[in-house]
């Protein structure tokens, strides 16, 4: 127990070192940097500048001289009272060519935490706070000496996610992007333009347009285009690698999202900056290949894209480096004019100061470096001098297999400007027969703000899909000039590529009208895949004040298309056109995804009428009945609107074999209040024949019904039932209706807990409001309760979004337990974070996290195995010192990291809800608590809704664990991440799998049959999700025992392959010895001990194979790995 | 809406009040507003020919300007709806207690032209409740937005703003006169300058503030400082000793990191907050440092 725990280590005698614990940093000798670098074969890394020369770079960027400009932020996080804002502006030169700074300029120095830097335009542009500066050079010493404002209005809420990340699109405009806490509010001539949270605008400099591409994302630290003009990002906090990004797309935590976009690859790391491989010095295998700094795991990542439909399939691949020294933070990668890959450094222990100190001592201040990676025997690429050369030779480099130098010779021809330029390059963009060429001059002309029509229209009509695409982009910001433009777009919806067809539905968002609208829709007619159809949602929203009254006014009729004006309707949420929707239903014209959009969109938009119709069509079994009697519980609960007659049609129902159907009939006859349901679902209930779900449906139904009658009947079970479960359930659900009444008997069922029944849920009861809380705090007073119980009810307590400390204490007092929330004194700390260190084992540590009892599986994951809940801690012992993970784990309150935190409503009649936010729509609010359970709140019913102080994460969760058990699992937590064992890369190993319960098959039938039993389709199997541990192994001894003959214990385990559709694949196993394994049903024989290596034709099916184990004799780890031919 | 009729009639008069403003000693003087307002803090004109204005008495500002605002305090509130930056406003206005406040409102809102007019005076209406219930300053002046200019293609043409900017200027100053207070029709006195003031068409450059802000002086009925004042050696350490004045306050008033210094993770890193006090002791010693700079550039023969 930590209160033991602390005592001892206060009473030991470590005290005389105390401070080495906090004080202890990573030696910032170079050499020692360097030692701890991985490189894949045939790499080089060298350091191309470092401290004292620079400090503390946070972003970097090359201008047309080759030259380095960083930002350079010694101020961060926060300004010192009296001290002068002194953050810098730095051009690096590399004169001689040897790969190395020969010199460093400080271009300026009086900024406040510049987050981002680009030159251009002849000067600089700079992030500074609540502003972007124009810095310029007047006289050429290389030292700013004029200064504009560009941009002001940019929040500071958080100084790492203030406005960063500067890039220069193809098309000429300067891209930079905001994290999460940012509400930034820009005046420009065009009007004024916010954005709240995330995301990344685009600004074009010569007429201060400023728009919003996309918004979300937690910390867009990284944004890049590919070859074609198509944008990616990362997210520095977010976790799914890289991001596919496009007009108008809403991602994680945009704040009031209703719907959002996931990345390319869920359970990545976090990522900050992004860069792709490209040029001639970069291995053939390599280039295209996007990597981005793991600034947490000291290392950098690399991800292969392949196109799929609107969007793309992200594999990871092997690390591109890695290093073990705990300060090395990459934030930003670039390629440099000489074809070699620069890393921005931002050299410190601590990486951000949220959750530690803004003043820890150890964050450091003054270092930092800029690496260089090449290849050996790889020459680098020759570096043109982009100043000196002539418009034909900066054309030329327009087609440069470097593609560094197409950006930068586009950027200098942008820089002389449209009368030096132009004429020259519209000569030059019309003989290029090549689309690739044709596309660099097309953007070269966007850069110099101008159109040359024939151009993009060619490019508009490319064989090559991407091309096509690329066009459409062009015409998303300028369609007003090229007149044929609606008609390409018009044809574009058709197109035969699903990314062409995407594009054509952001060109449409750009002009409000109902004939956007029903032109975006015809998309439908071609598959629809995630993007696809986010758009075509989301336009139909955003022109909702277009197409509704043109629709209604008969205007517009979606060509008569159903499946159409039902996707407009679904997308809307509002009572438009229902009948036509009715009688495709009726008719059977809508069938399977659209048959179940048709009832959702009724469900949710329809009169009392229609809801009506839809009960008769289920009851008439027209429709699916279980699918409408959720929508109809939907209406019920958030609308308050049920079907306006012949509700006593859903007593056919309660008749149904089927367990759900039952279930949500009982649920939905008490919020109907049939009263003749009533004595039908009594009986059951009180039935001690009936199973455990029926009766759990029958009491829900009962607690629907509320008032008088229903509190009579479960207070009559739970004073007179002789069975124990109706009886527990009885006092649950009257606990629901009336806690006090209920509060005494619930103190007797917790007293007498101690088999293991998960009645300390009903304290989840009881926590929904103060006065019920308090009525339970009151019963408890002067009661003993076993000490698990009381512990599991302070958990529970400590978890609400108000936590009740009446009932608290009342839980302590009864259980005879110590607080939750321990703080330790200094001197604790510094001793216990030195046991870790000295006697912490990792391997022991990450069994305790695994183990049941301490749930940590249950909310978090490590490298997307596990549960989605908490944060991905696949990192967090590269990123967060010892001491801070030890407060987490003993008060969680303390840290919460950011997108983590708990939304708290109220509603009307005082009951409160605490759990993530996952969407707010404008009926409901979705919140999923921490067991992951979803509940939806009716806007109506809403009094109030918050961002909570209060962490999901249970405090006192680690209070039953030993010393060294808790020891062993702060190791174990501070070494995820760190180059080592305890660093999740990229092997295509199996890490989810499910695992099978004990069941109700016989041991003489397992005996029988052998373990070809559990290949067999069985409707009793039950199978839960179990995820490997951090080095894919799977142990046996952790997989639930189901009994065999004798005293054999087999563990079994289903997996799936995710396959590219076509092609064979392997699966290699580390040992076969005691394993059985079934494709399918099919066993494959594996030899008799020894690794082993399967050959299988692709197939998708998630349970595909069966692995069977003797868990019993069997002791080494499951290891598969999946082989897929080069 | 129909507004333009009464808009023919209306007079335009600078002063809504009938007496001239005249500042007090020790005056706490807030100037209030969007980006034109916000910007001026970093310059220092306008601060500088106010204070200079008022002669002999020494005035204490505080620039609450920002970026985007409007008179609903849309830019002003951070995680929660536009009312928790007006509330925001309300405190930092309580605790200020100003006597005088000079606000710059109607940029933002005329780009919606006459359909956001009744919205924007509505608001006006109830920002100045706000502000008289929260400090009740001596004087409120109401300042008509400036004309934005045409800079040339590719920037955009500013004509049809300006004629919205005229119709918000005559609401504005229609506003003050019903409710007796200051009206400075800077719209009025900067129509018709030379252009090249802004960099954008809206948002003024160093050396436009310098015309801004002798024009709004004159404006409030005040006398601006001569040339020779402006750029003697004691006017230009003036000058510059407000902008550092105003950058430490605006450290203190609008810290970086709010999130955790005051708001929803301040039980992570709200200890630090206390920092931010320590700014106070700094922004009076340049204050009084201010208030001697002053008193040399009156000196100055014009």
């Amino acid at each position: 127990m930590i209160s033991r725990l602390a005592l001892s280590l206060s009473l030991s005698c470590l005290v005389a070192s105390a401070q080495n614990g906090l004080t202890d940093i990573p030696d910032p000798d170079v050499s020692k940097q360097i030692a701890g670098f991985t490189l894949p074969e045939g790499m080089e890394i060298n350091l191309f500048a470092s401290d004292p020369m620079i400090a503390k770079p946070v972003q970097m960027n090359w201008d047309s001289q080759g030259r380095l400009w960083l930002v350079s932020s010694g101020m961060y996080p926060h300004i010192i009272p009296g001290a002068e804002e002194n953050d810098k502006v730095l051009v690096l030169e590399d004169a001689n060519n040897d790969g190395v700074a020969d010199k460093s300029t400080v271009f300026a120095d009086n900024l406040h935490i510049p987050t981002g830097v680009i030159p251009g335009d002849g000067g600089a542009y700079v992030a500074n706070s609540t502003e972007i500066l124009f810095l310029k050079d007047t006289n050429g010493d290389l030292v700013s000496d004029e200064r504009r404002t560009v941009l002001s209005g940019f929040g500071t809420e958080d100084t790492h996610h203030i406005v960063h990340t500067f890039e220069h699109g193809p098309d000429g405009m300067l891209y930079f992007s905001q994290s999460i806490y940012i509400h930034s509010h820009l005046e420009t001539p065009h009007g004024v333009r916010r954005l709240m949270g995330g995301g990344t605008w685009h600004f074009r400099p010569e007429t201060y347009e400023a728009e919003v591409l996309y918004k979300g994302l937690i910390n867009p630290w990284g944004f890049v285009f590919d070859d074609y003009g198509q944008t990616f990002a990362t997210d520095g906090a977010g976790g799914h690698g890289i991001n596919f990004v496009f007009p108008r797309s809403v991602h994680v935590t945009s704040p009031g999202a209703k719907r959002i976009i996931k990345g390319l690859n869920p359970g990545q790391p976090k990522l900050c900056g992004l860069e792709i491989l490209s040029g001639t010095h970069v291995p053939d295998k390599m280039r295209g290949v996007m990597i981005a700094p793991d600034f947490r795991g000291h290392r950098i990542n690399a991800y292969r894209l392949a196109p799929n439909g609107s969007t793309y399939t992200s594999t990871r691949i092997d690390d591109f480096i890695s290093s073990s020294h705990r300060a090395f933070r990459p934030i930003d990668v670039k390629m440099g004019p000489d074809g070699a890959i620069y890393i921005a450094d931002w050299y410190n222990p601590i990486i951000q100061h949220g959750e530690v100190d803004f003043r820890d001592p150890r964050r450091d201040h003054t270092h930092g470096r800029i690496w260089r990676v090449t290849y050996k025997d790889r020459p680098l690429a020759k570096k043109p001098d982009f100043q000196k050369a002539s418009v034909k030779e900066l054309l030329d480099l327009q087609v440069s297999p470097e593609r560094f130098n197409r950006e930068y010779a586009r950027r200098e021809l942008r820089h002389r400007g449209g009368d030096a330029v132009l004429p020259e390059l519209q000569k030059w963009a019309l003989n290029q027969g090549d689309d690739l060429a044709g596309l660099q001059a097309m953007w070269t002309l966007q850069a110099l703000n101008t159109t040359n029509i024939k151009l993009v229209e060619r490019l508009a009509s490319s064989k090559k899909a991407r091309i096509r695409a690329a066009a459409l982009r062009f015409l998303y910001h300028r369609q007003d000039e090229v007149p044929s433009a609606a008609k390409i777009i018009s044809r574009s919806i058709h197109d035969e590529n699903a990314q062409v067809r995407l594009w054509a539905i952001c060109c449409l968002a750009q002009k409000p009208s109902a004939q956007s609208v029903a032109l975006a829709l015809e998309a439908l007619d071609h598959e629809v895949d995630e993007p696809l159809d986010f758009a075509l949602w989301s336009i139909v929203r955003e022109h909702e004040a277009h197409w509704v009254p043109a629709f209604e006014k008969g205007e517009m009729n979606f060509d008569n298309k159903l499946p159409r004006l039902l996707f407009a309707i679904a997308a809307l949420e509002k009572p438009i056109a229902l009948n036509s929707i009715i009688a495709g239903l009726s008719n059977g014209s809508l069938k399977g995804a659209e048959q179940s959009s048709a009832i959702s969109a009724i469900g949710k938009v329809g009169t009392s009428e229609d809801l009506n119709q839809l009960l008769s069509l289920a009851a008439d079994k027209k429709i699916p009945q279980l699918h409408t009697l959720n929508v109809l519980i939907d209406s019920k609960k958030i609308r308050k609107i049920q079907p306006s007659k012949g509700t006593e049609r859903l007593l056919d129902f309660l008749k149904s074999r089927d367990q759900g159907t039952y279930q949500k009939t009982a649920l939905l006859a008490g919020l109907w209040r049939i009263d003749s349901a009533r004595q039908q679902l009594i009986a059951t209930f009180s039935d001690p024949n009936t199973s455990g779900s029926k009766r759990q449906a029958a009491a829900e139904g009962l607690r629907n019904f509320g008032g008088k009658a229903a509190v009579a009947t479960f207070e009559k079970f739970a004073r007179d039932s002789q069975t124990d479960d109706i009886k527990a359930l009885a006092v649950k659900e009257l606990a629901n209706l009336d806690p006090s009444r209920a509060a005494k008997a619930a103190v007797a069922l917790l007293a007498k807990d101690e088999a293991g029944q998960d009645r300390y849920r009903l304290f989840d009861v009881f926590l929904k409001n103060p006065k019920a809380s308090t009525s339970l705090a009151n019963a408890i007073k002067g009661q003993k309760l076993p000490a698990k119980i009381a512990r599991l009810g302070m958990q529970r307590a400590g978890t609400s979004g108000k936590p009740p400390e009446n009932l608290i204490k009342a839980l302590q007092t009864a259980g005879n337990l110590k607080p939750m929330a321990q703080q330790l004194s200094k001197e604790e700390m510094t001793l216990l974070v030195q046991r870790v260190q000295a006697d912490g084992d990792p391997h022991n540590g990450e069994r305790v996290y695994r183990s049941f009892n301490l749930q940590c599986v249950a909310c978090h994951a490590i490298g997307g195995v596990g549960s989605p809940i908490g944060p991905d801690l696949v990192s967090i012992g590269s990123s967060a010192p010892v001491d801070y993970l030890i407060t987490s784990l003993l008060n969680p309150n303390d840290k919460i990291k950011e997108g983590y935190h708990t939304t708290l409503v109220t509603t009307k009649n005082g009951d409160t809800f605490t759990g993530g936010l996952v969407s707010e729509g404008d009926q409901e609010i979705t919140l999923r608590d921490n067991s992951g359970r979803m509940t939806k709140i009716a806007k109506a019913d809403v009094k109030s809704k918050i961002i909570s102080p209060v962490s999901m994460m249970p405090p006192g969760l680690t209070a039953s664990l030993r010393e060294d058990e808790f020891i062993d699992l702060v190791r174990f937590l501070s070494e995820l991440g760190k180059e080592g064992e305890f660093k999740v890369d990229s092997r295509p190993v199996i890490r989810n799998w499910m695992a099978l319960q004990p069941h109700k098959r016989t041991r003489d039938d397992i005996g029988h049959y052998g373990p070809k039993i559990f290949a067999e389709k069985f409707e009793d199997y039950s199978w839960t999700p179990v995820g490997s541990m951090v080095s894919g192994a799977l142990p046996p001894k952790e997989l639930p025992p189901v009994l065999g003959r004798g005293k054999t214990r087999w563990g079994v385990v289903r997996f799936g392959v995710e396959q590219p559709a076509k092609g064979a694949f392997s699966l290699k196993i580390n040992e076969s010895h005691l394993m059985h394994l079934f494709d399918g049903e099919k066993e494959i024989k594996l030899p008799e001990k020894g690794p082993a290596t399967v050959e299988f034709k692709a197939g998708t099916d998630p349970q595909r194979f069966t692995i069977a184990v003797n868990s019993v004799y069997r002791s080494t780890n499951i290891l598969v790995e999946v082989v897929t031919p080069k | 809406m129909r507004m333009k009729p009464w808009i023919l009639s209306l007079l335009l008069i600078s002063l809504a009040k009938g007496d001239g403003l005249t500042f007090q000693n020790n005056d706490r003087v807030v100037l209030l507003g969007n980006t034109v307002v916000e910007r001026a803090q970093k310059y220092g004109h306008l601060e500088t020919a106010l204070t200079l204005a008022a002669g002999e008495k020494n005035l204490r500002f505080r620039n609450l300007g920002w970026s985007g605002d409007t008179v609903y305090g849309d830019a002003r509130s951070y995680f929660g709806p536009p009312q928790e930056g007006f509330d925001r406003l309300r405190t930092d206005l309580g605790r200020i207690k100003p006597n005088v406040v000079i606000i710059c409102y109607g940029a933002v809102a005329s780009f919606d032209g006459d359909d956001g007019l009744m919205d924007f005076i509505k608001g006006y209406n109830r920002l100045l409740d706000m502000i008289n219930s929260a400090a009740n300053p001596r004087a409120i002046v109401l300042v008509s937005p400036p004309p934005a200019e045409s800079l040339g293609s590719p920037m955009p043409d500013m004509s049809k703003q300006n004629e919205r900017l005229e119709t918000y200027r005559a609401a504005i100053s229609k506003l003050a006169s019903i409710r007796k207070i200051y009206f400075a029709d800077l719209f009025g006195e900067m129509k018709g300058s030379n252009t090249g003031l802004t960099n954008n068409g809206l948002h003024y450059t160093e050396k436009g503030y310098a015309v801004l802000s002798s024009k709004l002086v004159k404006a409030m009925g005040l006398t601006p400082p001569t040339a020779k004042q402006i750029f003697s050696k004691s006017g230009q350490d003036l000058r510059a000793k407000i902008v550092k004045k105003n950058k430490l306050f605006f450290f203190h008033w609008r810290p970086a990191n709010e999130t955790y210094l005051r708001l929803f993770r301040k039980h992570e890193q709200g200890n630090n907050a206390k920092e931010l006090e320590k700014f106070i002791p700094i922004i009076e010693a340049r204050e009084s440092e201010i208030d001697g700079l002053k008193t040399a550039t009156l000196k100055v023969k014009s």
